[in-house]
């Protein structure tokens, strides 16, 4: 569960997103909408913490996260989270399975299971053949279905996808955005901001619509 | 169990992390090596001068010449008195029979054929305790000794040991410069290389902040890798260094005879330099990345 209670969190000259609330409840899917900074990602920099905000309480999972400040709280609440990006982020030197192992070495986990960890998840996003190939030699939607992969490993209670279409073709957007909807058939909660509207509108599914900072 | 898993793969990721690296890995390593082979080099001089000087100082000696017209007993109770002051650790009694037989030997002469009787003085030549083989010291006992009742004269060579303490205090003191700058090049270099390494990878290194990872799980691969090519260093730097040593043996030894050094001390402490330069200079650079981010 993520619930935002009247968070303003501003960069210089004040820009960003200011008094926003909303609650998406466990095992939903929730779309930020909105054009070009219109403070999609903004949202979503606030709940991995790599913004801090400057007023309003953040509650993920019954536990609010407003005051953690730390590295070490920092790391923790990315932990549990699973985070899609829209350049994918995949690690150029590391194959596609050490890729999607990354967050699972992170937390200590032993190599077996991460093998069938990986599997597991590399077989959810339909890429089981491609686990020793680099990131650069898979396409922009293969990329993503990698980094989605990544997401899932862990199976986080919370995914984060910020623009993961941003750089796809329109039918490679719509097997990502079923590969999203498939993550909250196992109980997450999945936010994703986008700002291509005609993608989501089949889906029916709420969505949170900004406009310079404030819901609309 | 979760940290063991952990630090097997931090460990492999500093590991692989030289091969990613490759040109900039070998150029730290051979940076170390270098430093290592002139600073050992340096040492060793260091330990062979320290050696020579002590033999050349086992030749400092006081000569004293006693009044012409002292009896033998005379002679030999002042002999017994200069040994009992501070600082002289031992002495020869030369008689007038042994002073005419050194002035024969180094003259070539019978000075009783010259001149018909012997007029050379007793005399005595002292040794003194290796802390007071210094210019300061050795004159002050040399004006003891001299300012003695039945003493005519006593006489030390002041200006080699005077000239000998300068060119010893000046070696030393270049080679100990000589010995902090090369550590401070390698330290910048390696502090550098891994630098650049790190930038390379800066984007990686925002990744893995994204997914959760902890600061110590991102900055250890480094300071391994540190470690490692201050390792690889130090294998490189010991080989080379046995081959010169081995070649010098050859080389120096038909004309001076070498004061070796325990070489697995000498191994030791270039494994440990090499390490520890890799450590401080990983993490130098460690924290000059997370200033600049």
């Amino acid at each position: 569960m993520i619930r935002f209670e009247n968070v303003t969190a501003t960069y210089k000259k004040n820009i960003g997103v200011f008094n926003i609330s909303f609650e998406v409840e466990s095992g939903n899917m929730v779309f930020v909408m909105g054009p070009t900074g219109a403070g999609k990602s903004t949202i979503l920099k606030t709940i991995y913490k790599d913004m801090l905000i400057d007023s309003g309480n953040i509650i993920l999972d019954d536990k609010n996260i407003t005051s953690v400040h730390s590295n070490i709280h920092t790391a923790n609440v990315r932990k549990k989270i699973g985070m899609i990006f829209q350049d994918f982020k995949l690690l150029p030197d590391y194959t596609i399975f050490e890729n999607i192992a990354l967050p699972l070495r992170i937390e200590g986990y032993s190599k077996d299971k991460i093998i069938e960890l990986v599997q597991e998840s590399l077989d959810k996003v339909g890429l089981p053949q491609r686990q020793s190939s680099y990131p650069m030699q898979l396409s922009g939607g293969e990329q993503q279905r990698v980094s989605i992969a990544r997401a899932l490993v862990k199976k986080p209670k919370i995914i984060l996808a910020d623009e993961p279409t941003g750089n796809l073709d329109p039918n490679i957007s719509d097997e990502i955005l079923d590969l999203l909807e498939i993550c909250t058939d196992n109980g997450s909660t999945v936010l994703m901001s986008t700002h291509n509207f005609p993608l989501i509108k089949p889906r029916n599914k709420k969505f949170i619509e900004l406009s310079q900072g404030r819901m609309i | 169990m979760i940290f063991i898993n952990k630090f097997i793969y931090l460990f492999i990721e500093g590991v692989k992390s030289i091969y990613r690296a490759v040109l900039p890995s070998f150029v730290s390593s051979m940076t170390i090596a270098v430093s290592l082979i002139v600073l050992s080099i340096s040492y060793f001089f260091y330990i062979n001068l320290f050696y020579y000087t002590s033999d050349f100082k086992n030749e400092y000696k006081i000569e004293v010449f006693f009044n012409n017209n002292l009896s033998l007993n005379q002679g030999l109770d002042t002999f017994n008195q200069v040994l009992l002051i501070d600082g002289v650790e031992e002495g020869v009694f030369i008689d007038k029979e042994t002073a005419s037989q050194i002035f024969k030997k180094e003259f070539d002469e019978d000075i009783l054929n010259i001149i018909g009787e012997n007029p050379l003085p007793m005399g005595a030549i002292f040794g003194v305790s290796n802390n007071y083989k210094s210019f300061d010291k050795m004159s002050e006992i040399t004006n003891e000794i001299k300012y003695m009742k039945d003493v005519d004269d006593a006489i030390f060579p002041e200006k080699a040991i005077v000239e000998f303490d300068r060119i010893i205090r000046n070696l030393l003191s270049l080679s100990f410069i000589t010995g902090v700058f090369i550590i401070i090049i390698a330290y910048f270099f390696v502090s550098n290389t891994i630098l650049l390494i790190i930038h390379s990878k800066k984007n990686e290194i925002n990744t893995l902040k994204l997914l959760g990872a902890s600061d110590i799980f991102i900055k250890l691969p480094y300071i391994i890798n540190g470690v490692i090519l201050g390792f690889a260093g130090s294998v490189i730097s010991c080989f080379f260094l046995f081959l010169i040593y081995k070649i010098s043996l050859y080389v120096i030894s038909p004309y001076y005879e070498f004061h070796t050094i325990n070489y697995q001390s000498i191994f030791v402490f270039n494994f440990a330099l090499g390490c520890l330069l890799g450590i401080v200079g990983s993490s130098k650079a460690l924290s000059n990345f997370v200033k600049s981010n």
